[in-house]
């Protein structure tokens, strides 16, 4: 039997996975529930302690403040990119094309460096603030949003909305109930696109943080730095249920999506 | 039309919209440009337009180390993803749909996990092996997430792929390895040079994995600014990215007329 492809290619990759990335997020479980060396790492020797500390009210606050900023910032997004996405998808071809460009090359410019821009574009009363960092946040994760929903409404057929119209709907009432159905896969794509980063981000609420905006990036960071090992890979722990949320809702929304299509 | 006035609202919420949407991304952009020409030393302040950016940036040693440093990384990491992850791609196609599930699971999953976990988790995994950390331990750091994006992008690209093209080539005589390099990878170029070139700017522009996997003294370009972070960018970096900027720009635009937009997918 001849075939395009045989199983074992496949192989080097899901090994070379399962070693460097299943492997390190188990050991950062395990490091959560053993005792803290004071030159960093661990002693072999089981502790509750990190998790006692990362239970306290403190540590909450961080994680609070961290889904509180990542919705916000998903939410600007949303909003933003909803009518940049309707307006190029009335373009044509070629000018689409030339906006996509457009709107991915800041991307390939320095993060730091744009974080260091900011800096100095920001008035100096909105640093340290967590309004600040959602503002910078935001800005930068929009192609994240604008490019899944452009896609979405590319997909989407047009006429739809033109017959809403011919039927009497208000643009209003065209789009809730035409549009914004439509197009929802690619906001959840969208959402999660921006969500997830931005949960974990540390160089931006770092800078235009100025230390005063904890967050569980920042957080993670710091404690890894203080030799906290334990009480650091409980706070990555944390995060990584956070971030399971969307994942779960977007995946649930994906099989959802495809049974519905069968 | 009897909608003409809320129409007229609409087409202004879209072009406000995208002005909104440029400015917040090229602003930053700006602010690098115009500091480029900055007169100051230190950088953190603006006193005048000067040049003395542009001619002392190719007197920067430490920078141009740290430049070659990330263009290498980049280049053996993207590399290896890319052919990693095609593999992967091609090679699923094969499993049994239980495990198939279960190995794009493990091998997409970098992707939807935040930098700061990824970075943690190997530092504590590299110290808990007795590993010490250099440019191999960097390098195999970026291809976690870089075989992980390739795999996703080449996925798309592989289900794309008919498969009767392979069996033909075979039948009208090609060897196996013939009817791969002659037919399959010349179908699948676009989608592997687009691969490519999101790995390298991923692993080119990271910061946070390389700070926890990097041994001491080892700096790539964004650890290098990040140590000048807190003093002020240096005029002669900003003028660097500037350069490579507008380099990356007409990069771009050369290879957007050699690949058609049509064949790109973002």
């Amino acid at each position: 039997m001849k075939s395009l492809t045989t199983r074992w290619l496949a192989l080097p990759a899901v090994l070379y996975l399962t070693v460097l990335f299943l492997g390190p997020t188990s050991v950062v479980l395990a490091y959560s529930l053993l005792k803290r060396d004071i030159y960093g790492g661990v002693h072999p020797e089981f502790s509750g302690n990190a998790w006692r500390m990362a239970t306290d009210s403190i540590t909450l606050g961080i994680l609070a403040r961290t889904v509180l900023l990542a919705t916000g910032v998903t939410a600007a997004n949303l909003l933003l990119a909803y009518p940049c996405a309707a307006a190029l998808a009335r373009m044509s071809r070629e000018r689409r094309a030339l906006w996509m460009l457009i709107l991915s090359f800041p991307m390939l410019t320095s993060l730091l460096l744009r974080t260091y821009g900011w800096l100095n574009l920001l008035p100096l009363a909105w640093r340290g603030t967590l309004p600040g960092v959602g503002l910078v946040l935001t800005c930068n994760y929009l192609p994240f949003m604008v490019l899944p929903l452009l896609k979405a409404y590319e997909r989407a057929d047009r006429s739809l909305v033109w017959a809403a119209l011919d039927l009497g709907a208000t643009p209003w009432q065209a789009f809730w109930r035409v549009t914004f159905p439509i197009t929802l896969s690619g906001a959840v794509s969208g959402a999660a696109l921006v969500f997830i980063p931005v949960s974990g981000e540390y160089l931006i609420p770092h800078f235009i943080g100025d230390g005063k905006v904890s967050v569980a990036g920042t957080l993670v960071m710091e404690w890894f730095d203080h030799r906290h090992w334990p009480y650091a890979a409980a706070c990555a722990a944390w995060l990584a249920a956070v971030v399971l949320v969307p994942i779960g809702v977007s995946l649930v929304w994906k099989s959802r999506e495809l049974s519905a299509t069968k | 039309m009897q909608n003409t006035l809320e129409q007229f609202a609409l087409r202004w919420l879209g072009r406000v919209a995208l002005a909104l949407v440029l400015a917040g991304m090229y602003l930053p952009v700006a602010m690098t440009i115009v500091y480029s020409f900055n007169a100051s030393k230190i950088g953190t302040v603006w006193t005048g337009f000067s040049l003395h950016g542009y001619r002392n940036v190719f007197a920067q040693e430490g920078l141009f180390a740290a430049l070659r440093a990330s263009l290498a990384i980049g280049t053996i990491a993207s590399s290896l993803s890319v052919l990693a992850g095609t593999l992967a791609a091609m090679g699923l196609v094969a499993w049994r749909p239980r495990t198939r599930l279960l190995a794009q699971g493990v091998l997409a999953l970098p992707l939807v996990t935040p930098d700061v976990i990824i970075a943690l988790s190997l530092a504590m995994f590299f110290s808990a092996l007795r590993i010490e950390q250099g440019w191999g331990t960097v390098v195999a750091a970026h291809c976690v997430f870089g075989i992980s994006y390739a795999f996703v992008v080449m996925t798309g690209a592989v289900q794309d792929l008919d498969p009767t093209l392979y069996s033909a080539a075979l039948d009208c005589g090609a060897k196996p390895w013939q009817a791969y390099t002659r037919v399959i990878v010349p179908i699948l170029g676009p989608s592997l040079i687009v691969a490519w070139m999101f790995v390298f700017a991923l692993s080119f522009d990271d910061f946070l994995i390389t700070f926890l996997t990097k041994g001491p003294g080892a700096d790539t370009l964004p650890i290098k600014i990040y140590g000048q972070m807190r003093f002020g960018i240096k005029p002669e970096t900003s003028a660097l990215f500037v350069l490579l900027f507008f380099g990356t720009l007409a990069g771009a635009l050369g290879a957007s007329r050699l690949l058609r937009p049509a064949h790109v997918q973002v």
